[in-house]
C-alpha cells in the first residue's frame, strides 16, 4: 500500500520556523481535515501536521481550511499543523524508468528502491498555450490493424478508449504500449485505483517484454486513500511533460478516468459540495479537461494520450463518458456484442471516431482508410438485409464474403502487434482478391506468416516499404502488389 | 460589546464554564416568566460575573423586562462563544495572581475579546510559545538554546570534550 512519504521533504518544525503560522485541527473526516488558524494559507498549498503527515489545501473560508489527506487520518482534534509555503511536486528523471511510483513520487509497493531523481516539478500545472503547440502530423502506430487502418491515431492526439468492463480495452492499451515502447517511445502507464493484482500484472509484463528502460508506471490501488488516487493522473502527466520538454515523444496511458471521477465524487460529497448530475460535483468536467489539455503535439516533443473509460451496457451517453468524448480528439469504442461474437479486439468501427488521425496518414493510408470505411458501412447495411434470408446475386455474396474476411483479418491476439506497413500490404492483398479461394483460417495463417517474415527479414521489409512509398494511392498499391507477387515471394491463391 | 464582562473572563476554561452556567440559567427560565432571573444567576454563576451582568442589564434595560434580560443573556453567551483564543504554552502552572497579570497584559495588547488557552509544557524550560490568530511566536528558552547550540556547536563541544 502506498504511504505518504512527502513527509521526507517537509518537517513540521522546519516549516513552522519558515512560515511562522500554525493551525489547529477542528474536525476529522476520512481523507478530509478541517483546521482553524493559518491566516495566509493559499488553496492547493501543502500543509504538514505535527504527526508528520502532509495534506493539500482544497478550499479556504473565513473560519476553516479544508485539507485533503493522502493517507488515513490518525490524529485527534487539536493537532497542530503549519504551512509549507510550497505546492505538491514530484521528482522526475531517468532514474524512474522501470519503477512504479505513487502520485507523491515515491516508490510504490514492490518496486525496487533506487536513487531518486533530483529535479522536482509541480504536479498541478496550467496547460501550455497555443503558441507552444504544433499540428498533429505524424501517425502513432498502435500495432492493432483495425485501429491503424480504420481509426488512425496521430502523435500528440488524445484518444478515448471506451467500452464495457472486460471488453478488451486494457489489452488494446497494452498492445499499443508494447508497440510504441519497442519503437523507442517513452511510455507512462497510469493505473488509477486499480486492484493490486492488475498493477502486478502490468509490472510483470513490462519486465518480461524488456521495455522497462522506456516505461514508468504511476499507480494507486483501490484501497489507497481517495486523495492519493485523485492525484494519480496529474502526477503521470507531470512526468510526461518532463520528457516532452526534453524534445521526446511520450505515450501516456491513463486507466481509467471513470474510476478517477468516482473517487473525486466521493471526496466532493465528503467535503459537502453540492451534488450535480449523478451526484458528481459541478467541476468534474474541469478536473478532466485541465488534465487532458496538458497533452498534445508541441513544437518540442509531444504527449499522446490514450484515456480509458468504462461504460455500462454500452451506453455512450453517460455523464462522464460524454464529458471525456468532448475533451478528447476521438474515441475507440469496444463493443461487448462484438466481443461476445468472438471479434477481438472488439473495436466497433462504425461508432469509433478519430478527429485528427487522418491528416497524419500517407496518401495510400488515407485512400485505404476511406475506401475501407465506405465498404464497412456498405457491409453493415448488407448484413442487415441477410436477416431476411433471401437469395442474393453474386455481387452481394462476394461483398458479404469480403466483409467477413476483412473482420477475420482484423482479429488479432492479445499481446500481438502488427506493424503498419505489413497491415497495409496484407489488406491490399485481401482487397485485391488474393486469397479469395481459400478459407479464412488458411488466409489468416498465410497473413501471420507474412507478418512474421516482415519482422524478421530485412530484404522483405525493404521491398514492402518501397512498394508502399512508391504508390500514389491505394488502387496503385493493389496494382503494384499484383505485379510484384514474385518479389514478395507470394503464391497467388486468387 | 460587553467588553467589561469579557475582560473578566481569563481563560478558555473560565469561558466554557461560564457558557455552561449561563446555558443552564437559560434552560431553567425557559417558558416561565415568573422565575427570577437574578436568583437563577446567583445560584449558578460566580458572583463577580453576576454583578457585572446585573450592572449591564440595569444600564440597558432599566425596567428589567424579562424578555430583554433573556436576550441579554443569550447575546452574552454568543459573545463568549465567539471569543478568540490566544494559545499560550508556558513551563509552569501559574498562580491566580500570575494568571491575572498575564491575562491583563494580553487583553490590553490584543483586546478584551481574547481568552487564554494555556498549556503547560515543562520541556520549553522557560519563556512562552504564543499563537495569536494563527501567528506562531516561539519565545521559549528551549528554542533559544537550540539555536545557540546550532550556531556555536563546535565551540561548545570543545569546552565539553576538550580532548577531542
Amino acid at each position: 500500500m502506498a504511504k505518504s512519504n512527502v513527509r521526507a521533504n517537509f518537517s513540521f518544525e522546519r516549516s513552522l520556523k519558515l512560515t511562522g503560522e500554525v493551525g489547529y485541527v477542528e474536525q476529522v473526516f476520512p481523507s478530509l481535515i478541517y483546521a482553524s488558524g493559518l491566516p495566509n494559507i493559499h488553496p492547493a498549498e501543502l500543509v504538514v501536521f505535527e504527526t508528520g503527515q502532509v495534506g493539500q489545501v482544497l478550499s479556504v473560508n473565513s473560519k476553516l481550511v479544508e485539507i485533503l489527506l493522502f493517507a488515513p487520518a490518525h490524529m485527534p482534534a487539536g493537532t497542530q499543523l503549519t504551512r509549507t509555503n510550497d505546492y505538491l511536486s514530484v521528482n522526475v528523471g531517468d532514474e524512474l524508468f522501470g519503477s512504479i511510483i505513487d502520485p507523491l513520487g515515491q516508490h510504490y509497493g514492490i518496486s525496487k528502491s533506487t536513487t531518486m531523481p533530483q529535479e522536482r516539478r509541480y504536479v498541478d500545472m496550467i496547460p501550455s498555450g497555443i503558441l507552444e503547440r504544433a499540428p498533429v502530423s505524424e501517425p502513432l502506430e498502435t500495432g492493432v490493424s483495425i485501429v491503424d487502418l480504420v481509426i488512425p491515431i496521430g502523435i500528440g492526439q488524445r484518444e478515448l478508449v471506451i467500452g464495457d468492463r472486460k471488453s478488451g480495452k486494457t489489452s488494446f492499451l497494452i498492445q499499443t504500449l508494447l508497440n510504441q515502447a519497442r519503437k523507442g517511445t517513452i511510455c507512462i502507464y497510469a493505473l488509477v485505483g486499480k486492484r493490486q493484482m492488475d498493477i502486478l500484472k502490468i509490472t510483470n509484463l513490462v519486465k518480461s517484454e524488456n521495455i522497462s528502460d522506456r516505461t514508468i508506471i504511476v499507480a494507486t490501488a483501490a484501497s489507497d486513500s481517495p486523495g492519493l488516487v485523485f492525484m494519480t493522473p496529474y502526477t503521470a502527466m507531470t512526468v510526461a511533460e518532463y520528457y516532452r520538454d526534453k524534445g521526446k515523444n511520450v505515450l501516456l496511458i491513463i486507466d481509467d478516468l471513470t474510476t478517477h471521477a468516482q473517487f473525486y465524487r466521493e471526496l466532493a460529497l465528503l467535503a459537502r459540495r453540492f451534488p450535480g448530475r449523478n451526484s458528481y460535483p459541478g467541476d468534474i468536467f474541469y478536473i478532466h479537461s485541465r488534465l487532458l489539455e496538458r497533452a498534445g503535439s508541441f513544437k518540442k516533443g509531444s504527449i499522446s494520450t490514450l484515456v480509458a473509460a468504462d461504460t455500462v451496457l454500452g451506453d455512450l451517453s453517460g455523464y462522464i463518458q460524454t464529458n471525456l468524448m468532448a475533451i478528447t480528439d476521438g474515441h475507440i469504442f469496444f463493443d461487448m456484442d462484438m466481443f461476445n461474437e468472438g471479434i477481438r479486439p472488439a473495436v466497433n468501427p462504425y461508432l469509433s471516431v478519430t478527429r485528427v488521425g487522418e491528416q497524419t496518414q500517407s496518401p495510400v493510408g488515407r485512400d485505404l482508410s476511406r475506401q475501407l470505411s465506405r465498404f464497412l458501412s456498405h457491409y453493415q447495411r448488407l448484413k442487415e438485409l441477410t436477416h431476411f434470408g433471401s437469395e442474393f446475386e453474386q455481387r452481394v455474396e462476394d461483398d458479404l464474403n469480403l466483409g467477413e474476411r476483412i473482420f477475420s483479418f482484423f482479429k488479432q491476439e492479445a499481446m500481438s502487434t502488427m506493424p503498419y506497413p505489413i497491415s497495409v500490404l496484407l489488406f491490399a492483398l485481401l482487397w485485391g482478391g488474393f486469397w479469395r479461394k481459400i478459407d479464412s483460417k488458411e488466409m489468416k495463417s498465410a497473413m501471420l506468416a507474412l507478418s512474421k517474415r516482415y519482422q524478421e527479414e530485412a530484404d522483405f521489409q525493404t521491398a514492402v516499404n518501397n512498394m508502399l512509398s512508391s504508390s500514389n494511392n491505394f488502387s496503385d498499391l493493389v496494382q503494384s502488389v499484383r505485379a510484384n507477387t514474385q518479389i514478395l515471394g507470394l503464391v497467388n491463391f486468387g | 460589546m460587553y467588553s467589561e464582562l469579557l475582560s473578566l473572563v481569563q481563560t478558555t476554561d473560565d469561558r466554557d464554564e461560564l457558557i455552561n452556567s449561563l446555558g443552564n440559567v437559560l434552560k431553567n427560565i425557559y417558558g416561565s416568566k415568573e422565575v427570577s432571573i437574578e436568583d437563577k444567576l446567583n445560584e449558578k454563576v460566580p458572583d463577580f460575573i453576576v454583578k457585572k451582568i446585573i450592572e449591564i442589564n440595569v444600564k440597558n434595560n432599566p425596567t428589567k423586562d424579562f424578555e430583554a434580560t433573556k436576550e441579554l443573556l443569550e447575546s452574552v453567551v454568543k459573545q463568549l462563544e465567539e471569543a478568540r483564543e490566544i494559545h499560550l504554552t508556558i513551563a509552569f502552572r501559574p498562580t491566580h495572581i500570575a494568571l491575572e497579570k498575564i491575562s491583563y497584559w494580553f487583553k490590553q495588547t490584543y483586546g478584551a475579546d481574547f481568552v487564554l488557552n494555556i498549556t503547560f509544557d515543562p520541556e520549553i524550560i522557560a519563556g512562552a510559545v504564543v499563537v495569536v490568530e494563527g501567528k506562531y511566536t516561539d519565545l521559549s528558552l528551549k528554542s533559544k538554546l537550540v539555536t545557540l547550540f546550532a550556531e556555536e556547536e563546535k565551540e561548545i563541544m570543545k569546552q565539553i570534550l576538550p580532548s577531542q
